[in-house]
């Protein structure tokens, strides 16, 4: 029981300090390298994988723990990116009422959400009243494709994590389990 | 049938997943940003960047010496004869130097600021590209302080927003939420320089009948005391008039490219003599 516990708290520690490697690469190496007109946004699979393998409460701690990591590094205030991250977690606890365990269906999960988080960006502040930014569409798109590509060796490297650690990620949540 | 089946537990969750963030985003933002939990993740954030940074601008490094190797016998030639004009022009500043002296003596002129620039490095980029935030290498422990302007050799760049002991981060003056007051400098007509998007920013608040031309320059006016007036920030590129109102709508162009930033100087005009 010790054992199993002690590997789910350096399961915790090293999905978290993966969080800060790879988003830190997002918003240091990355743009660097590509400028910052194709922008990627690495925590949108990592919140969708916490989503999808995870307990509901574990996702909305993680929803929490990004929103104001990114926030940090961000001008744009806390309460619409977690507005944001929340509707995208709550989208997903619903997509998982139909949840299948392969790797395709967490492929379209970051598909979908890719493509719908700049517009959910847009539109949150425009019903609350705040400040609007003019999205580009290039970026939006090729940032999101690239981000897409990426998300698949994300995963990869999430279940093994998980496999180090825990037992297998796709093997913790039955669909009977899940909400 | 378990698309059908709720547990009342996760219902609640989702309640109040849905409530905080509206709670949260009717807060002010220095309350929410002065906390102890977010400046822990500006801390770590920065922390990350910076090694990132080092690892990056180490293969630049590399890269920048090998080529420039190529142009070096090129640039030998053409700099050992600029250096031949510059020592002939020196000797003319020298004269002109000591002339502005003399002058300067006679008028009893007072230097009353002395500007300090600190050379920052640009570690890190804000995760949503809509929005412009960097971070660099300098913060309170250089003497940085809040609300300071950053700029470039080509202008303004913005002012420092959020502030640790070794990194602060600068928002961009074509960020939505930034705001500069500004003045244009024919005419020394005042208004806010605010951030709409990527390429351009808006000049409000300036009456209907205020002289603004296309092709006026927009240089800071002065915010507080750790402000500095002059700086360039850029060129009035479009003016709209609405039929009626008691505004105009005037677009600027910055002269700072935000994608392509750098090493960027934060300027200090607190220290006086």
């Amino acid at each position: 029981m010790l054992i199993k516990q002690k590997m789910i708290f350096l399961n915790y520690l090293i999905m978290i300090s993966f969080f800060f490697i790879i988003t830190m690469f997002q918003n240091s190496f990355w743009p660097s390298l590509f400028g910052a007109h194709l922008p990627i946004y690495l925590w949108i699979p990592y919140l969708i994988y916490w989503s999808l393998y995870r307990k509901p409460g574990e996702a909305a701690f993680i929803v929490y723990f990004i929103t104001i990591s990114t926030a940090a590094t961000s001008s744009l205030m806390v309460g619409y990116l977690l507005v944001c991250n929340s509707l995208i977690f709550l989208n997903l606890l619903l997509f998982k009422r139909v949840y299948y365990t392969s790797w395709v269906f967490f492929i379209t999960a970051c598909a979908v959400t890719l493509f719908f988080f700049p517009i959910l960006l847009w539109i949150i502040p425009q019903i609350i009243g705040g400040k609007t930014y003019f999205h580009s569409f290039i970026p939006w798109l090729t940032g999101g494709l690239v981000t897409w590509i990426l998300s698949f060796p994300l995963l990869v490297v999430f279940q093994w994590i998980d496999n180090l650690t825990i037992v297998k990620s796709t093997e913790r949540r039955q669909p009977a389990e899940v909400l | 049938m378990h698309f059908f089946n709720f547990d009342i537990k996760k219902a609640i969750l989702i309640v109040f997943l849905l409530i905080l963030p509206v709670f949260l985003m009717t807060l002010d933002r220095s309350k929410t940003e002065g906390n102890l939990i977010f400046r822990s993740f500006f801390f770590i954030n920065s922390k990350i960047q910076s090694v990132y940074h080092s690892f990056t601008s180490s293969i630049h490094q590399t890269a920048d010496t090998y080529l420039n190797l190529i142009h070096t016998k090129k640039q030998n030639r053409n700099l050992i004869v600029e250096n031949k004009q510059l020592k002939s022009s020196l000797a003319l500043m020298k004269e002109t130097q000591k002339e502005n002296e003399r002058l300067k003596t006679i008028l009893n002129f007072k230097e009353t600021n002395k500007i300090k620039f600190t050379v920052a490095q640009v570690v890190g980029r804000d995760p949503i590209s809509e929005y412009q935030l960097i971070t660099v290498n300098r913060g309170r422990n250089h003497g940085i302080k809040k609300n300071m302007i950053v700029i470039n050799e080509k202008g303004v760049i913005g002012y420092v927003f959020r502030l640790l002991d070794d990194f602060s981060q600068v928002i961009l003056l074509t960020d939505p939420h930034a705001v500069i007051p500004a003045v244009i400098q024919r005419s020394r007509t005042h208004g806010i320089v605010e951030g709409s998007n990527k390429n351009v920013c808006k000049l409000k608040y300036l009456k209907r009948r205020d002289d603004v031309k296309i092709g006026d320059i927009i240089v800071t006016s002065k915010l507080n005391r750790l402000s500095v007036e002059g700086f360039p920030i850029g060129t009035v590129t479009d003016i709209k008039k609405q039929q009626y109102g008691l505004t105009q709508e005037i677009t600027i162009t910055p002269f700072i490219n935000p994608s392509q930033l750098e090493e960027v100087f934060i300027v200090d005009k607190t220290s006086s003599r």
